[in-house]
């Protein structure tokens, strides 16, 4: 018998009352804005630099040194150098109300991108914005805290819609439109309704793990979760880095579900055909990513199999200060229950 | 900037009364207790820059910072990471005094493989027990968009059909003060 709105309810009240790992939350999240302060400090003169740059005004020297505390106040807002495994390849600064738009070029070399925005003190919360990558809109609503568009995997079909191409500049334009103002193409803000405050948005560019920043190791780590059973990894019993095999049962789809709670790469292999790779670069949070394959898929990638064949799931870590990685293989049969 | 004593202290207040309620939301979102608490914190994160600006009951403010955090691929950087377009459901073999639990763990499931933005409307609806305008408002979309949304993510659950969202809720006011309790 199908559900009810009751059941439903209840069902959503007791799953989201199930217990988590006590966290000292408030020391947390001071820390986690300690340290994007810090990082924003080193991106002043190059945020400086482009906003300058956009608004018509050259600068010939210009340096992405620390700024200097005597000088006049860092440009509101700031986006870190390095974020989310990515560079920031390039970005602009939108000034309120003296400015409705703003527009920067990037050229890409790299599938792996995303588009982050951020707020500085003074932007009104409810204001809308919408982002467009060579005149198609990416993003629209309200700009503050709007967090990544577009995903970070190498999808060359999302980025390519957007006219995208590798070693070839593209567009991006920030715009100040109305609320609910909706694609193709929001109308925007008249000027006399702008109201004083600043917003950034810029493109990232995902960098090997090699060339990435990684932030210090904490005095505490993330709890992780063990897992143990039939196709199941724990680095902890196996080992921070090296080469692991599982093997696992193909249905009609199979998850490679990994979890980490350090910086270090895994790598994911089929039947020796490479699927995915992972990348973990902070301390700070249980990053969990699921590798979802159904049969299509495992085909193009070069491993033909039929439902009931057993594989071999290796996972290549590297790069790991400490076992601080699982694997679980879910294959869900027919019912949708998990392997 | 320096923040006075007194804001960071309302900060920290409005964490530990308010988090418990803000993560259950995460947790409904993610269905991850670990990437809950990453969502939830980064979403203080980006609230604590616009904390000394906010006047009356920050909550909304910050719920909607989470979900739209949620919903705007956070968190979205690996491949093959998509949502299924159809949800098995399939009673099936469960034994008779089990197939109701099933049938729950089936309809959690798949409520994991929704679209973000259908699991998000369904999650502000049915948990948070937003009206259809505030939903609309949190989300930054059209009334009409909510429904639709609500209505697709519904059908994938196959939930009785008997329940449908309702079209004739009643004008409540978009900002409504909620108040955080302690513990």
């Amino acid at each position: 018998m199908p559900l009810t709105e009751d059941d439903f309810r209840t069902l959503l009240a007791e799953r989201a009352a199930t217990a988590s790992p006590p966290v000292d939350r408030v020391a947390s999240v001071h820390r986690r804005i300690v340290r994007r302060r810090r990082q924003r400090t080193g991106v002043v003169g190059a945020v400086l630099g482009a906003a300058l740059l956009v608004t018509g005004v050259a600068l010939p020297h210009l340096s992405t040194r620390r700024s200097d505390p005597i000088a006049a106040p860092a440009p509101r807002p700031l986006l870190d150098q390095y974020a989310d495994g990515g560079k920031l390849l390039a970005s602009g600064v939108l000034q309120s109300p003296q400015q409705g738009e703003v527009s920067f070029r990037f050229t890409p070399t790299d599938w792996h991108l995303q588009v982050k925005q951020d707020c500085g003190a003074g932007w009104p919360t409810d204001g809308w914005t919408a982002v467009r990558v060579n005149g198609h809109v990416l993003t629209f609503g309200t700009g503050c805290g709007s967090g990544a568009s577009g995903p970070y995997g190498a999808d060359q079909a999302f980025w390519s819609k957007l006219g995208v191409q590798l070693g070839q500049p593209s567009t991006i334009t920030l715009s100040l439109v109305v609320q609910d103002a909706q694609p193709p193409d929001p109308a925007p803000l008249p000027a006399a309704q702008r109201r004083a405050g600043s917003l950034a948005v810029g493109v990232y560019q995902r960098v090997p793990l090699a060339d990435y920043p990684l932030p210090p190791r904490p005095p505490t780590l993330q709890p992780l979760s063990r897992v143990s059973g039939p196709g199941t990894l724990d680095s902890r019993d196996v080992g921070a880095n090296g080469t692991f095999t599982v093997r696992a049962v193909v249905g009609p789809k199979i998850e490679l579900r990994t979890t980490a709670v350090a910086p270090g790469a895994i790598r994911l292999l089929v039947n020796g055909k490479a699927i995915n790779e992972v990348d973990s670069w902070r301390w700070d949070v249980v990053a969990g990513a699921g590798t979802n394959l159904d049969q299509d898929t495992l085909r193009r990638a070069g491993v033909d199999v039929a439902d009931g064949t057993t594989v071999t799931v290796t996972v290549e870590a590297s790069r790991f200060a400490v076992p601080g990685w699982t694997l679980a293989v879910r294959t869900p049969g027919p019912n949708g229950d998990g392997g | 900037m320096a923040r006075s004593a007194e804001t960071t202290s309302d900060f920290d207040d409005f964490v530990v009364g308010c988090s418990p309620g803000l993560l259950r939301l995460a947790y409904s979102l993610t269905h991850d207790h670990g990437l809950a608490e990453d969502l939830l914190q980064t979403s203080l994160v980006k609230v604590w820059s616009a904390w000394r600006r906010m006047d009356g009951d920050p909550l909304p403010y910050v719920r909607r910072v989470l979900v739209n955090t949620y919903v705007s691929s956070w968190r979205r950087r690996w491949r093959h990471e998509v949502p299924t377009e159809a949800a098995d459901l399939d009673v099936g073999s469960s034994p008779p005094g089990d197939q109701r639990v099933g049938e729950r763990d089936q309809v959690w499931q798949a409520l994991g493989r929704l679209p973000r933005r259908q699991r998000a409307v369904l999650v502000l609806r049915y948990l948070e027990d937003l009206s259809e305008q505030e939903t609309a408002h949190l989300l930054g979309v059209s009334v009409g968009t909510v429904k639709s949304q609500a209505s697709k993510g519904l059908a994938r659950l196959r939930i009785d059909p008997s329940f449908a969202p309702s079209s004739t809720d009643s004008p409540d006011s978009i900002d409504s003060p909620v108040t955080c309790r302690e513990g």
